[in-house]
């Protein structure tokens, strides 16, 4: 008997090698250096992304799966790699500031960060249910920890235990789901899933009942409703850098997940989207509903933000139920505005602390423009941008979701979406109105942020105003991705 | 040279740029920096000038696009510039009396709190106007039409604690939108016949697609001139350019006297081809030219504010132009509006240096000056030189040009409009040397205390008249027709060959040029005698009246109460705009404020209380209970379970 070794070319996962090294680099200096400078955390861990950055944008895009089948690196996971290199590079650097006032979680958090990094990169090039799921615990993992890491506030805790208690709940059903679908095909890898039905596409109710269950699952990561309800608690109790990376790099892992199970023609199930495009539509409708009406009565900012970010899963959600190519380069545009614009908000969340206070209600901006002009103008880039302000990527990237949705003849959706869009700039321009028409309520003083603060949150101004006038810039290398797809 | 042409409009927003962004850092030298600028342009201009004179008859037109500004579709619109003859004399209008009144601004604006916010605003002004001049499309055009007028807005309300300078700059802006508005219609009107929003390409398929004195050219010219008659104070939306009187002086001189007001005559010029087919606009723009001339000259006839006067004097003078593109004579309204730049900004800058004399920032009562010609010598001979210009007498540069138009308008069969132009020029010199007199001459009416004060302005100030009072006197030997010289003539004649030769007929023959025993030459000899004589009795009643017979002015008042009030009045326009259109818009404000509250607030209201208590409701579902949360997911399950089996 012969057995077959796997061909094993590790120079095309090196961007997720140099993160691994980075991240135990980083949890180990704290064992072996006395008292470590929190900067030069920061630094390792950037000098670490930019690496991983420049070798992902420097590897070739092959459409064959590698390592047996398991992964592939196609330009899709190559695009993705970039996106979450430069998420976790962003937000390392508004974490910074935080770890280093609350200095007894440092520096796992930043380890952490990294960790959850690599699990959101494996997703990005699974070729298959296996390492997808791996990916998917990579990533949670570090996130519940994360998310308990500010051990001194009680409700840091709550939100880890709930996050864990319902992240394992779900992911009993994805498991459940990878099963069903193993059961009926026989495999659990999606290109050959894709080959079979290229030549014969045809679903069993048993099949449809596994979709259901993955649906279920990964509907969890990216909370659409009814299986958002985490999201808030979570985003409010968590530290803010780890609420950031909660929601963009990990919702977007999810939509990348969605994406490589559902979407990609020849290589998963988008041969029978008849059979998975009416749930996603329902969750999407149900999701756009609950998460702007959610966020509309919120005076809690971080809480706020949650809602708004169940929202934007809702509209991806939209353009991923078209199916379409265009609808998966809208989806592919709008996580790349997301990330900029959530993580900058976050951002500025931290930074606009007092001494010794941080900021959590939307009242706690107040007079933020008054001695703070550029933390304020910055802001109000990002909820415009959130809002859909044309100038702003998220202008843009609304728009072709919308067109998406429109051209997949989804008109009760798009209409929707647009209504609730509408309904969301009341929440949006109320924190820009707090920023600059209200007097500060106290004597007390906006903190200095840091410089790595303020340079995130410039990268992220600077981006959402960039990609909103020459959305090119991105477009054309999406286009790239998914015509190579 | 065409590499460097870019950097016309360029340096002047360069200035504008670092004065407005860096306050702090220009600080007392904004001015010098946009003086530097302002020069740079000019020799730029110069250059491509002398380049294009040496050339002769072998210039081409120069047609360069830098990058595709707007491509979506079937629309492509570059960004670039086209320059021609027509462009050159404009480029040199704007930059040279730009730079000459820049100068004197650095004097005259001297310790003013607002310095270097107004030289953000002139450079600003001055790289939207080349802009429009150099721009070669439409659109392109359009942009730099709308830059001058948002700069004339922040200009005219440069002294914005005043209310009505505030209330001037807002008037400017909206009687302007009414005009746009036109322009815009025209513009896409243009668009959507021919396809083509570039002049050259506008200019290839305008013979094609439209027929000569057709509905359609006819309604898109006239609607293109809506646009012009806002921008350049004609009939019936002149009234905002009295008002604009309000900004500081130099400002009057270089955008509502020289150059942003000319720009409906340039647009006209530059599509000439468009309005030679269309005969029937053609008599519009000369009759509103006309009318525009002799009303605006009455108006002016009785005002008692030194740069009230001489808005409505520019008023006039725009008029002239206008009835000159009515005559279908393009390069005598291009040659007016040239000569008129420099005179006309030299009577600004003079009144300016009288401003200063008194201390004051925008209005004289000329009653209340005279006997000036002791205390500001340079500025009473510079104020002379361009008085005597403007009313037309021989050999000084208003003579010139306007006797070209009066001509013209005659021998293209517009008898009524020499008619109006003859009268306008009367009025013109009578009023222009009332105001001399009543500056200048006689014994000083002020105070003690203004007379005490009484002083020539600096250098920075008196050489740029000296330098505009040179060029009012022999800027109009560039085309001499009576001596047999028409160099001007010559060199902006290609400009407008194109049109003459698709056009339509547009302007009939002279009946009695035609049946008349003396020649042309003869004839145009005596016409220019004529205007001479009319303005020569207009100069000699202003003496009688204002410096022989200073009661004479009371007693006449008296005689004609009702006229002088008409006319003191400017005959009631702003009243009749006020009670026809603004208290109609208001009353129209009033019902759609009542509509907002009762019927839109009161609906959205219910709408917001009805969303409100369902995202109470929905908050209430989040309980903060990780089984409760647990169930929902359940629940969900069962919901996506049933929802995919349905589907099946």
């Amino acid at each position: 008997m012969q057995i077959q070794v796997p061909e094993i070319s590790l120079w095309q996962v090196l961007p997720e090698l140099i993160v691994l090294a980075t991240a135990v680099g980083v949890l180990a200096s704290d064992l072996f250096v006395k008292s470590v400078q929190r900067v030069n955390v920061t630094l390792t861990a950037t000098l670490g992304l930019l690496i991983a950055f420049f070798t992902a944008r420097s590897l070739e895009a092959s459409a064959t799966p590698i390592f047996a089948g398991m992964v592939v690196r196609d330009s899709l996971s190559i695009l993705l790699d970039q996106i979450f290199l430069a998420g976790a590079m962003l937000v390392t650097w508004i974490g910074h500031e935080y770890a280093r006032r609350n200095p007894r979680q440092f520096p796992e958090f930043t380890a952490l960060v990294l960790f959850a990094t690599i699990g959101m990169m494996v997703i990005a090039m699974s070729a298959d249910l296996i390492p997808l799921f791996v990916g998917i615990e990579l990533l949670s993992l570090p996130l519940f920890v994360l998310a308990g890491s500010d051990k001194d506030r009680l409700a840091s805790g709550e939100a880890s235990l709930k996050y864990f208690l319902l992240g394992a709940f779900s992911t009993g059903f994805l498991v459940y789901g990878i099963a069903f679908i193993f059961g009926v095909t026989r495999t659990t890898n999606l290109t050959v899933i894709g080959q079979s039905l290229a030549a014969h596409a045809e679903a069993t109710p048993l099949l449809v009942l596994g979709f259901a269950l993955l649906l279920v699952g990964l509907g969890f990561k990216i909370s659409l409703a009814p299986f958002h309800m985490w999201a808030p608690d979570v985003y409010q109790g968590a530290p803010t850098p780890a609420t950031a990376w909660i929601a963009t790099g990990s919702k977007i892992a999810g939509f990348v997940a969605l994406m490589r199970v559902f979407t990609l023609p020849d290589v998963s199930f988008a041969a029978l989207s008849d059979y998975w495009t009416p749930g996603i539509w329902w969750l999407a409708l149900i999701t756009m509903i609950i998460g702007n009406a959610g966020a509309l009565m919120q005076s809690d900012l971080k809480r706020m933000l949650a809602y708004s970010s169940i929202a934007h899963g809702g509209y991806l959600a939209m353009a991923f139920t078209s199916g379409t190519r265009i609808g998966a380069e809208a989806t592919l545009f709008y996580m790349a505005a997301y990330l900029l614009m959530t993580v900058g908000a976050f951002g500025v969340a931290i930074a606009a602390s007092r001494s010794g206070q941080e900021c959590e209600k939307i009242a706690d901006l107040s007079g933020l423009a008054r001695q703070r002009p550029w933390l304020a103008f910055a802001m109000s880039i990002f909820m415009l941008s959130l809002a859909g302000m044309p100038g702003t990527a998220g202008f843009v990237g609304k728009l072709w979701l919308f067109g998406a949705a429109v051209q997949a003849q989804y008109y009760s959706l798009a209409l929707i979406g647009v209504l609730t869009t509408l309904l969301s700039f009341y929440y949006y321009l109320r924190v820009i109105v707090y920023m600059y028409v209200h007097e500060p309520d106290d004597r007390l003083l906006f903190n200095r942020y840091s410089f790595s603060n303020g340079l995130a949150l410039t990268v992220c101004a600077v981006g959402l105003v960039g990609l909103g006038v020459f959305p090119n810039l991105l477009w054309s290398t999406i286009r790239l991705c998914t015509g190579a797809v | 040279m065409n590499a460097y042409f870019w950097l016309i409009p360029i340096l002047p927003g360069l200035a504008a740029a670092l004065n407005g962004l860096a306050p702090k850092a220009t600080g007392r030298m904004a001015g010098h920096l946009a003086v530097l600028a302002m020069l740079g342009s000019l020799a730029i201009s110069s250059m491509a000038l002398f380049a294009a004179l040496t050339a002769g008859h072998a210039f081409q037109p120069i047609d360069i696009d830098y990058f595709t500004w707007i491509g979506v579709g079937g629309l492509n619109i570059p960004f670039g510039v086209y320059v021609d003859q027509l462009s050159l004399v404009m480029m040199m209008v704007v930059s040279f009396v730009g730079s000459v009144i820049f100068i004197y601004a650095t004097g005259y604006m001297h310790g003013d709190p607002g310095y270097v916010r107004f030289f953000t605003y002139l450079p600003l002004f001055t790289f939207f106007m080349f802009l429009l001049v150099m721009g070669n499309s439409l659109p392109l055009l359009f942009v730099g039409w709308e830059g001058v007028g948002l700069c004339s807005y922040l200009l005219i309300g440069y002294f914005y604690d005043r209310d009505y300078a505030a209330a001037a700059g807002m008037k400017a802006f909206i009687v302007n939108r009414i005009g746009d508005f036109g322009f815009l219609l025209g513009m896409l009107l243009l668009f959507w016949y021919t396809g083509s929003l570039k002049f050259t390409g506008l200019f290839e398929a305008a013979p094609g697609v439209f027929t000569a004195g057709g509905a359609v050219i006819t309604v898109i010219t006239l609607l293109l001139f809506v646009g012009a008659t806002g921008k350049s104070a004609q009939l019936p939306l002149y009234v905002w350019l009295p008002d604009a009187m309000a900004g500081p002086t130099p400002v009057s001189a270089l955008i509502h006297a020289a150059t942003m007001v000319t720009a409906g005559i340039y647009m006209i010029a530059r599509l000439n081809p468009l309005f030679s087919m269309a005969p029937v606009t053609l008599l519009v723009v000369g009759t509103i030219g006309g009318l525009t001339a002799l009303f605006a000259a009455s108006i002016a006839l009785v005002q008692r504010d030194s740069k009230k006067i001489l808005a409505y004097s520019t008023v006039s003078q725009l008029g002239y132009m206008f009835l000159a593109l009515g005559s279908g004579a393009y390069i005598a309204a291009i040659f007016h509006l040239m000569t008129h730049a420099f005179f006309k900004a030299c009577l600004f800058l003079g009144a300016g240096s009288v401003l200063h004399a008194f201390h004051r920032d925008t209005d004289v009562d000329v009653f209340e000056a005279g006997g000036l010609r002791k205390y500001m010598p340079y500025t009473r001979a510079t104020f002379l030189i361009a008085t005597i210009a403007i009313s037309g007498i021989p050999p000084l540069a208003g003579f010139w040009s306007k006797d070209e138009i009066l001509w013209e308008a005659f021998a293209a069969g517009r008898v009524f409009l020499w008619f109006l132009g003859i009268l306008a020029a009367f009025c013109t010199a009578f009023y222009m040397f009332r105001l001399y007199n009543l500056l200048f001459s006689g014994e000083f009416r002020g105070t003690e205390d203004q007379r005490h004060h009484l002083h020539e302005s600096p250098a920075v100030m008196w050489l740029p008249l000296a330098v505009l009072a040179a060029f009012s006197i022999c800027i109009g030997c560039v085309n001499m027709p009576l001596l047999g010289y028409t160099g001007f003539h010559d060199f902006l004649h290609p400009v407008f060959a194109h049109g003459a030769a698709h056009g339509a007929e547009a302007v009939e023959e002279n009946a009695f040029l035609a049946s008349s025993f003396l020649s042309e030459h003869m004839l145009e000899w005596i016409f220019a005698g004529i205007s001479v004589v009319v303005a020569v009795v207009a100069i000699l009643f202003a003496r009688v009246f204002y410096v022989w017979f200073p009661n004479m002015p009371e007693r006449m008042r008296e005689a004609f109460s009702s006229i002088h009030t008409i006319l003191f009045n400017k005959y009631y326009v702003d009243e009749m705009y006020h009670a026809g259109f603004i208290q109609t818009y208001f009353n129209g404000c009033g019902a759609a404020n009542w509509f907002d509250n009762r019927v839109i607030i009161a609906g959205l209201n219910g709408l917001a209380n009805t969303v409100r208590g369902l995202a109470d409701r929905l908050r209430r579902i989040q309980t903060g209970l990780a089984p409760h949360y647990a169930l929902g997911t359940l629940a969900g399950m069962v919901f996506l379970v049933v929802v995919f089996l349905l589907c099946y």
